[in-house]
């Protein structure tokens, strides 16, 4: 595959998946009806969803989909529906011009800082392992099999350590089952944790709306 | 598509959830405006994660392999696990609003003032 | 040989029973409370053992016991001594201070009977018996302006015994107020001395200090004065005195004690003990000199014409008080101190003895008494044997005192010295004459009524009868034993003490010379045997001042013979003649207007302290106000940010965190 090419079809893509969440999310906070509000949310996490596509996180795009429009989204919908406030709706209140400058200028002041921070520029790896340490230094693209084109491709600092084959470090093609596997090794003491939150949010969510003797 | 530019795009997104969660008085709005800040963050998580490799191995002797992948999805990680959280606090956060709403009638938090100070 | 244990005892036990009737006895045995009688007089009677102890001791040991100089504070510059100081001048104090009191508690015993507030009564006599001989056992002089101050208050205490009548209680700040006016120069003298050198709070090394000419004479002078305006306050001396009559609102006891022979006796001793720092100066000798002397003729110019018995020796005492201060003036020390001792004796005497009038009569008042005399013989009997010792009649024991004192003032060949020696005369010929006024109008003639007449002539007069006069009444007989032999014991005291000087000849025991030289013994003082005659070691006597002041005292008691008793002279003829000059000395010269109408209640509050009241409530408060106003204006102006709106603090938050990240970009 051409690079060039690849780039280009990326990069289109990438920018009109953009547009579509952005533009939703303006619409998430400038409508006055709360229902067309709550659809456009749900638009946004789907173009969201596409954005994590694009940046090769295949799982969690599914995941977005499935939780985020799936399940929120819904959920919304139905504490709209629930609470007939329809008229109210989105309305602004006294804070709008505050409000707005000061997220003008926290946004202002991100893209200010991730436009002039250099990300080439990590920590030194300490490692023992020399090969390990001289392979991941700098920015790292480990899926040197990956059909689309990326200018990362170039900033490899050393070839790939010995021993390592192209497909055994391919996480990036696998990514659900590199995840998974995360869950169990390293991250399984916030994936427990993460389990007793959802109980508790479950619990929680049942104990506030029940209703003492009425219908709930 | 550059690092840079997704993180443009993910503070573009945080900016319009921040400015809805200040400026609106439904309070299942403002819920709405903070998932779209999560949303935001998540963005750069994963863009973090998927350009650039976060510093500081350790020296257990483990394979590269393990080490890449661990070093290198933990952007993904990250997402992982604030969409769950995300997840949760909608589904209390909605709870709250109708039971508020039981009780006072309405959801505009402007006259819900009891903590002045 | 005392040792510095047995020294701080003398302190102690009057200390201890103070603290015993204080605690235990008056707060649960107060039925029991002559028991603090008996206990105060325990105590006083150890006290008195040991001060006679301890003057022996000393005359073994020629003139001065050296104790240990102890630390009480001490801090990088400044250390502050205390300990005992046993000379020959101590010990003299010790004696006549313990003497006096025993006789007065036991006097009291049966005096204060049937009040109240008996054994409150016997815990400040305590207190106040061990506060002044703590003073004269002080050798650093912090310690000793400690005690000053303990001393000042147990008279105010004592004074204001009897708070519920406001007079007494207003005699008794009155007190504490003047003498807190000379107590501050004092203090500002101690502080003057420290800095003149780090030990010099040390009063021995003040002596040598002084002696080796280590203080020059201005600063003498200043440090002496002030001392002296300590002794001023205390020993109400001009202008000073007006505390001393109105201080007789307290018992008579107390007048008897403290107000005649101790406390105002204080200021003495404490020129006395600073002797060699005032030899220094002769200004500051010619001060004191020349304000004893005028305070001798002053005060007893006001008691000429006092009708109350008690005032009138309240006016001798300060009277007297100027000659021992006349006579240290013209360093005549020994002469001094010998003064004191005797004075002590028959002034206590005679303020017991006006006590006794008061419980026959019911009064204080001398115009409603008379004839006494048949009623209460030993009462009369001693009045007279005291009443001649003060007037200074041979051969009683002022007039060897007095005498002293006369024969220096004429040795020293100083315009000052004649001064104060006519001065002293003319007021020898005032103190004969009123001390006999009083003899006749109160023990002579008929009795005219005691205070039931008194409270007759204030009804008619349409005033107000107060609680004293109301409960007292006439009891024409004789005091009881425990009022008569004290008298009878100080009667004895006044006769005999004037032997001690011996300026003629030895009499048995006691040696010629021998008081004069037991007080200048002490080196740390008197260094040369030079020095020790010139303060009066080895008094001469001088045959014509002696016949010059028998013949002053003796016209002087003929003219109130001739007044008072024979009538030949009328005396309301005189007070018509001489009615201004008469107005003048019953208003005691109007200082009493002019110091609280005048100064304190006009120029004080009127002028001064209502300009300082003014000026806080206006401008200070006013600026506190308008800060107050300030803030809540602006405290409003901040106010929305705390509205109760959660969105409000979050967007405060995040415009917080916008600056935090700007600062820490451009900035840090």
């Amino acid at each position: 595959m051409n690079g060039v090419e690849g780039s280009s079809v990326t990069d289109v893509a990438f920018w009109v998946v953009s547009a579509i969440a952005i533009a939703a999310s303006i619409m998430v906070v400038t409508l006055r009806d709360i229902f067309r509000a709550a659809l456009f949310l749900a638009l946004s996490f789907l173009a969201v969803a596409g954005l994590y596509i694009l940046l090769r996180a295949e799982f969690l795009a599914v995941v977005q989909i499935l939780v985020y429009v799936g399940a929120i989204s819904i959920l919304i919908v139905f504490a709209i529906v629930l609470v007939r406030d329809m008229p109210g709706g989105g309305k602004d209140n006294h804070l709008k011009v505050v409000a707005a400058t000061v997220a003008a200028l926290l946004g202002a002041l991100a893209i200010f800082v991730s436009y002039n921070s250099d990300f080439t520029n990590l920590d030194a790896l300490e490692s023992s392992n020399a090969d390990v340490a001289a392979a991941l230094t700098g920015t790292y693209d480990l899926d040197a099999s990956n059909a689309v084109g990326d200018e990362y491709e170039d900033q490899i600092a050393v070839a790939p350590p010995e021993g390592a084959e192209g497909t055994e470090i391919g996480i990036f093609s696998n990514s659900t089952g590199s995840i998974g596997g995360l869950f169990i090794r390293d991250f399984v003491l916030p994936f427990e944790a993460v389990s007793v939150l959802l109980l508790a949010a479950m619990i929680g969510a049942l104990a506030l709306l029940r209703q003492r003797g009425e219908e709930s | 598509m550059t690092l840079e530019n997704v993180l443009l795009v993910s503070s573009v997104l945080f900016a319009i959830g921040l400015y809805g969660a200040l400026a609106k008085s439904n309070a299942i709005m403002i819920l709405m405006s903070i998932e779209i800040m999560f949303n935001a963050v998540n963005i750069a998580a994963i863009a973090f994660s998927r350009f650039t490799v976060p510093a500081g191995l350790t020296d257990t002797p483990i394979t590269v392999t393990q080490q890449a992948v661990q070093r290198a999805l933990t952007g993904q990680m990250l997402s992982v696990f604030v969409i769950t959280a995300a997840a949760a606090e909608v589904a209390l956060g909605l709870a709250l609003v109708i039971v508020v709403y039981r009780q006072r009638g309405t959801v505009d938090v402007t006259d819900l003032t009891e903590m002045s100070g | 040989m005392i040792n510095e244990a047995g020294s701080w005892l003398i302190i102690g036990f009057p200390l201890a029973s103070f603290v015993i009737i204080g605690a235990v006895i008056r707060p649960f045995f107060n039925r029991y409370a002559i028991v603090a009688g008996y206990l105060t007089i325990l105590a006083v009677a150890i006290s008195l053992g040991l001060s006679i102890f301890a003057f022996i001791s000393v005359a073994d040991a020629g003139g001065n016991i050296p104790f240990e100089s102890r630390e009480w504070l001490s801090f990088p510059g400044l250390v502050i001594p205390f300990g005992i100081m046993m000379d020959s001048l101590t010990v003299l104090m010790l004696i006549t201070v313990a003497g006096v009191s025993l006789l007065v508690q036991v006097y009291g015993l049966g005096y204060m009977k049937g009040d109240k507030g008996y054994a409150k009564y016997f815990a400040f006599m305590s207190l106040f018996t061990a506060s002044m001989l703590g003073l004269v056992l002080s050798r650093g002089v912090i310690q000793l302006y400690a005690f000053w101050e303990l001393v000042g208050l147990s008279s105010y205490l004592l004074i204001g015994f009897w708070y519920t009548r406001p007079a007494a209680a207003a005699a008794a700040k009155k007190a504490f107020l003047m003498t807190r006016l000379g107590d501050f120069a004092f203090l500002l003298a101690i502080l003057y001395i420290f800095t003149l050198g780090d030990d010099l709070l040390d009063i021995p090394h003040l002596y040598e200090a002084a002696q080796i000419g280590a203080i020059g004479a201005t600063a003498a002078t200043w440090a002496a004065l002030g001392i002296f305006a300590g002794a001023v306050g205390k020993s109400a001396q001009f202008p000073l005195n007006t505390w001393l009559p109105d201080a007789m609102e307290g018992p008579t006891p107390v007048s008897a004690l403290v107000h005649s022979a101790t406390m105002v006796a204080a200021g003495v001793f404490l020129v006395g003990r600073f002797f060699p720092l005032f030899e220094l100066s002769n200004e500051a000798m010619n001060t004191v000199a020349l304000v004893g002397g005028f305070t001798a003729v002053f005060a007893a110019s006001m008691g000429l014409v006092a009708n109350d018995i008690k005032r009138v020796f309240a006016f001798s005492t300060i009277s007297q008080l100027g000659y021992m201060f006349f006579a240290i003036g013209i360093g005549a020390y020994v002469a001094a101190f010998f003064h004191l001792f005797v004075h002590a004796w028959f002034k206590t005497l005679l303020f017991m003895s006006a006590g006794s009038v008061n419980h026959a009569s019911g009064t204080f008042d001398m115009r409603y008494m008379g004839g006494l005399r048949k009623v209460m013989p030993f009462t009369y009997a001693t009045t007279v044997i005291g009443g001649l010792s003060l007037a200074g009649i041979f051969p009683f024991a002022g007039f060897w005192s007095k005498d002293e004192i006369f024969a220096h003032a004429a040795e020293v060949d100083s315009p000052v010295g004649w001064i104060v020696l006519i001065l002293g005369l003319t007021a020898a010929f005032m103190t004969a004459f009123y001390m006999f006024r009083v003899i006749f109008m109160t023990y002579h003639g008929k009795f005219r009524g005691g205070v039931d007449k008194e409270n007759e002539d204030l009804r008619a007069a349409g005033e107000e009868i107060d609680e004293a006069h109301a409960t007292a009444r006439v009891h024409l007989a004789e005091s009881p034993w425990t009022m008569v032999m004290p008298l009878l014991i100080l009667a004895v005291a006044a006769v005999l003490a004037g032997y001690l000087t011996n300026p003629t000849a030895g009499y048995g025991i006691v040696d010629q010379h021998s008081f004069g030289e037991f007080m200048t013994e002490n080196h740390q003082v008197f260094e040369t045997h030079e020095a020790a005659v010139h303060a009066g070691a080895e008094p001469k006597f001088n045959y014509g001042i002696a016949f010059l002041s028998t013949l002053v005292a003796l016209s002087g008691i003929a003219l109130a013979y001739a007044m008072y008793q024979a009538k030949l002279i009328s005396p309301a003829n005189l007070t018509a003649r001489f009615k201004p000059v008469h107005r003048i000395l019953i208003n005691k010269y109007y200082m009493d207007e002019l110091y609280e109408d005048i100064i304190v209640r006009n120029i004080f509050y009127n002028r001064f302290a209502k300009r300082l009241a003014s000026f806080d409530i206006t401008i200070l408060d006013g600026v506190n106000v308008q800060l107050a106003s300030w803030t809540r204006r602006f405290s409003g102006v901040l106010g929305f940010i705390q509205d109760g709106q959660l969105q409000t603090y979050g967007a405060v938050a995040s415009a917080g965190a916008v600056v935090a990240i700007v600062i820490f970009l451009f900035w840090a």
